[in-house]
């Protein structure tokens, strides 16, 4: 059959990034497998640092696919649980790497959520109540998950700096301004960065990024979150 | 690298033993028989460009041994956008500075639009006369001052031990061998590191 | 990128995908042919080569000439048909030369069919030969992919070749005039660029007669209308 059947069909049709070709398998005794990916990895980075009176948040805002850039301007942070088109009075951030139409997906549930709390509350969610619920909120897809790593970052209780951070189905880590790991010399203290350092610190990290990683550039969107508000701050970065 | 420098190898020789120039149709003619018996194992896609006493010819050759033969011709991951420049901006005969104008601006669409492109654009133009390789014709990538310094202040290791090892007693393990003195002739590639 | 198995044992015997053979080469998904007239043979192609779904040549030459009045169309690997082609041209070379005569069809024919034989299982080629000469006039050989010999009053060849099988089987004519066999290359590569979506391009044409070898361009901007020859 294979023989006759013509010189050559196009070996290769164009797919979805998600899609696989179908594969033959030799042990199942030629069956073919088909299978479906729902995900995609859209790229970037993203990071968080919190100070004694601020938390900052920052991603890059290129979005790719594969070798191909999507979008130079797809922002990975969003205000969490504001009022009307602006998201005033905002007081929490999330960031979300990964696959970005879970992103976007799992920041508007968390948006919803933390809206709510405030119409049957009467109060606005703390920090903490709020990375708690997002953990309960991706470990409920345990499988199917939100294809996203995310940080969470607001200012808690008593008016410090608070950030989280989570893989695609749990909460990984709670990060305390003091708290450093390692040996040092005793006049090595970790202490809280000043907002300014801060900034710096993180435009620094992400040109250092641009140069090495392809998936990374085109902007830079930072949000620092104080006890006033949230200050966004959009500069460029390198388009190659 | 090894493909090119073996057929460049080759290329001498056959120049050598026929006391003839060597042509462009020669060294594509032998790549691709050097690449189809590998059947696309040696993972090599090329532009092979030149002047010989035939004319001016610009070939692709591709790693399971096909060639092409086009006035215009872009390779690589970023090649689908160069070749859209290509497609919209290129007309017969140009001159020389529209032809490096056009091939600049090609690069640039790769390295703006595939991530797998980037930096800097190197142009290479070649007459019957000679080649003039110009290496970061344009920049357009070009690194940002940091912000902040991160150079550790002196002392930040601490010296846990110190021990003082004195030259003669390391000498047994030390070999020194005079290398013969290199001309810069020759150099086929050579980097440049910033500062 | 997972290798696709090639070989596979069904009921009915072994199964050969040769579409998978080497994965991420370039391809001539083709449309091909190549006709017997009253005073020679036509050879006609399009111009698409393809990497995946990019179009890595829309200019591409698939008529090749293996001798002065012997040529082929190329379907299938553009390596691997780019070689066969090459060793053809050599041999028939050596022998034009050495015999004082020009090699006949036939003999080209075998050439290609040696090499598509004995290498079936790591070529995926798909030729078709025509040629004219002194003894047998004009003559159409083709060779599909296992490496067997036919030869035809015409032949197609490459995936843009299933959408013409009715269009040629309801025109063709036996001893058409040069023009009439142009009308009926060019019309039926129309329609195979027309339905296949891995041909494209230009139509080429090849008119082999005792006066030796004469092509024809025709663009899709002027809706592949002539004159064909001479400077477009």
């Amino acid at each position: 059959m294979a023989a006759l059947s013509s010189y050559s069909m196009s070996a290769s049709t164009p797919t979805f990034s998600f899609q696989q070709p179908p594969q033959t398998s030799s042990a199942a005794g030629g069956q073919t497998q088909h299978s479906f990916y729902p995900y995609t990895d859209n790229g970037g980075s993203t990071l968080g640092i919190s100070g004694d009176s601020f938390t900052i948040l920052a991603g890059d805002t290129r979005s790719t696919s594969g070798y191909n850039i999507n979008t130079r301007h797809e922002p990975k942070l969003f205000r969490i649980g504001g009022s009307g088109p602006t998201h005033k009075n905002a007081r929490i951030v999330l960031s979300v790497v990964g696959f970005a139409a879970d992103g976007r997906a799992l920041q508007e549930r968390l948006d919803t959520i933390v809206k709510l709390y405030r119409y049957q509350h009467g109060k606005d969610i703390s920090v903490h109540a709020c990375a708690q619920r997002l953990s309960h909120i991706l470990y409920g897809k345990r499988f199917f998950p939100y294809y996203v790593t995310a940080i969470l970052g607001g200012i808690d209780e008593e008016g410090k700096g608070a950030l989280y951070s989570y893989d695609p189905v749990n909460l990984k880590n709670q990060y305390e301004p003091e708290a450093a790991q390692g040996l040092g010399k005793p006049q090595l203290v970790a202490k809280p960065l000043d907002r300014k350092t801060t900034e710096e610190l993180v435009r620094d990290a992400f040109t250092s990024a641009v140069e090495r990683h392809i998936e990374v550039g085109d902007g830079l969107q930072m949000m620092v979150i104080t006890k006033d508000g949230i200050e966004e701050i959009i500069s460029p970065l390198k388009q190659d | 690298m090894f493909t090119t420098a073996l057929i460049s190898s080759n290329l001498e020789l056959h120049a050598l033993s026929t006391g003839r120039k060597p042509r462009v149709v020669t060294v594509m003619t032998m790549l691709k028989q050097h690449l189809f018996r590998y059947q696309g194992h040696i993972g090599a896609y090329l532009v092979v460009a030149g002047c010989d006493p035939t004319g001016a010819h610009l070939f692709t050759v591709h790693a399971h041994g096909s060639t092409d033969k086009l006035p215009y011709v872009t390779m690589g991951s970023g090649s689908l956008a160069a070749m859209s420049v290509f497609e919209t901006q290129w007309t017969r005969d140009m001159s020389r500075e529209q032809a490096v104008k056009l091939c600049a601006e090609a690069i640039q669409a790769g390295i703006f639009n595939d991530l797998g492109s980037g930096s800097n654009v190197d142009v290479c133009v070649i007459t019957a006369e000679k080649t003039t390789l110009m290496r970061n014709y344009i920049t357009p990538n070009v690194r940002e001052r940091k912000m902040r310094d991160y150079k550790f202040k002196r002392g930040t290791t601490a010296i846990l031990d110190e021990r003082v090892v004195r030259r003669e007693a390391i000498e047994k393990y030390v070999t020194v061998e005079e290398v013969a003195e290199t001309g810069t002739t020759a150099v086929g590639e050579r980097m440049d590191v910033d500062q | 990128m997972i290798m696709q198995q090639t070989g596979m044992l069904g009921e009915d015997g072994i199964h050969i995908d040769m579409n998978h053979l080497k994965s991420g080469e370039v391809n001539l998904g083709t449309s091909i042919m190549a006709i017997n007239f009253k005073d020679g043979v036509i050879l006609g192609a399009d111009s698409r080569t393809t990497t995946g779904a990019y179009i890595a040549n829309r200019v591409t030459d698939k008529l090749t000439q293996v001798h002065d009045t012997i040529w082929c169309c190329r379907s299938g690997s553009a390596a691997d048909t780019q070689a066969v082609a090459d060793i053809v041209q050599y041999h028939l070379g050596m022998y034009g030369i050495t015999n004082d005569e020009p090699p006949t069809t036939q003999t080209a024919a075998a050439l290609f069919q040696e090499l598509c034989y004995d290498n079936k299982d790591s070529l995926s080629a798909g030729i078709i030969i025509a040629g004219w000469d002194q003894r047998h006039g004009g003559q159409v050989y083709s060779i599909p992919l296992g490496g067997s010999l036919h030869r035809q009053a015409y032949a197609i060849g490459g995936s843009g070749s299933t959408y013409i099988y009715g269009y040629c089987d309801a025109n063709w004519q036996e001893g058409m005039t040069e023009e009439e066999g142009i009308k009926f290359v060019k019309g039926a590569l129309q329609e195979a660029i027309k339905w296949d979506g891995s041909s494209g391009g230009v139509i080429r044409m090849v008119v082999l007669t005792a006066k030796g070898a004469i092509r024809h361009l025709y663009l899709p901007d002027r809706n592949y209308e002539g004159p064909g020859t001479g400077k477009p």
